[in-house]
């Protein structure tokens, strides 16, 4: 168990968001995934913050896009989830069931 | 219907928003949380609608980024653009002063005046500029042009000298295309190489 990585829940949900995006994840993309996957409202801010949080722990990395018309002639910066990513998410979403499991809010076994 | 995508596409966030955010937001990020509250103002319906929803949005997200900032690698840099600025103030203090121009700076023309006082924000502003490594931001291109045009404006009012039209007019052509130039450069990096088993 040593070495662990553990997640806040705000985390947790940013990097599922990226999971799902898979090579399409860029802010605000991950903003409106949270939005309209779990109805919170979130901040682009705290999405970015969050995000370089992450990638400071290794667990995401990001590149630049190209600038485009719709955004200014910004660039995106895409984000997408390591293999520590990846495994840190699984064990945060393991420890969750385990914990709520033979309670009314854990899933049927 | 062309008509009206081709009006949301034209249309901006609020422009205060806009430098609220451009200033709080972490140097890396910026351009990249700037374009995503861009496309995402778009996305949303009406102009006032969106404006209200942008204006909200750079307010909460200040919450977050401030902190991060004030946290993050970049107190140092910005402190010691800010030092470099001071520092270049207290060169000119020193140079007028030791060559006993002081005085003759403050009899002399208006557009003498207005072009010193230039020289000083601008040096001020790219010693500090070159410092934090930011020649190319906008911020800072313009806050030459604005020190710029405030410091015409106090010589005007303040101290009652306006400057002449034609000297005014080139030195604002002047300002706006250093800001311009400063400010048209942008960089991009490559995806990362993915790794065996990712």
């Amino acid at each position: 168990m040593s070495g662990r990585v553990s997640l806040g829940e705000f985390e947790m949900l940013v990097l599922a968001a990226l999971l799902r995006l898979g090579e399409d994840g860029y802010g605000a993309r991950v903003f409106r995934e949270i939005d309209a996957r779990s109805g919170r409202r979130v901040t682009i801010g705290a999405v970015y913050t969050t995000l370089g949080r992450l990638e400071k722990r290794g667990l995401v990395e990001s590149w630049l896009g190209q600038p485009t018309a719709i955004r200014g002639g910004r660039a995106k910066r895409y984000f997408r989830l390591r293999t520590s990513g990846k495994e840190a998410l699984a064990a945060s979403a393991r420890d969750l069931q385990s914990m709520l499991a033979g309670t009314e809010l854990g899933s049927p076994t | 219907m062309k008509r009206s995508r081709d009006r949301s596409t034209r249309r901006k966030p609020p422009l205060g928003a806009r430098w609220l955010l451009g200033a709080i937001a972490p140097r890396r990020d910026r351009e990249a949380i700037l374009g995503d509250l861009e496309e995402e103002f778009r996305v949303r319906g009406a102009a006032g609608q969106a404006s209200r929803w942008y204006w909200a949005e750079v307010v909460l997200s200040a919450i977050s980024l401030i902190p991060a900032r004030l946290l993050g690698p970049e107190p140092g840099r910005d402190l010691a653009a800010a030092g470099a600025g001071l520092a270049m103030t207290a060169v000119w203090l020193v140079a007028l002063g030791a060559s006993g121009m002081g005085r003759a700076v403050v009899d002399a023309p208006a557009e003498w005046q207005a072009l010193l006082a230039t020289a000083y924000y601008a040096s001020s502003s790219i010693v500090g500029g070159v410092t934090a490594g930011r020649m190319t931001s906008r911020p800072l291109a313009v806050g030459i042009l604005a020190g710029g045009l405030t410091l015409m404006f106090l010589s005007a009012v303040v101290g009652g000298r306006p400057v002449g039209p034609g000297f005014a007019l080139v030195l604002v052509t002047v300002m706006i295309g250093a800001s311009v130039a400063a400010s048209s450069r942008r960089r991009h990096d490559r995806p990362p190489a993915r790794t065996a088993g990712e």
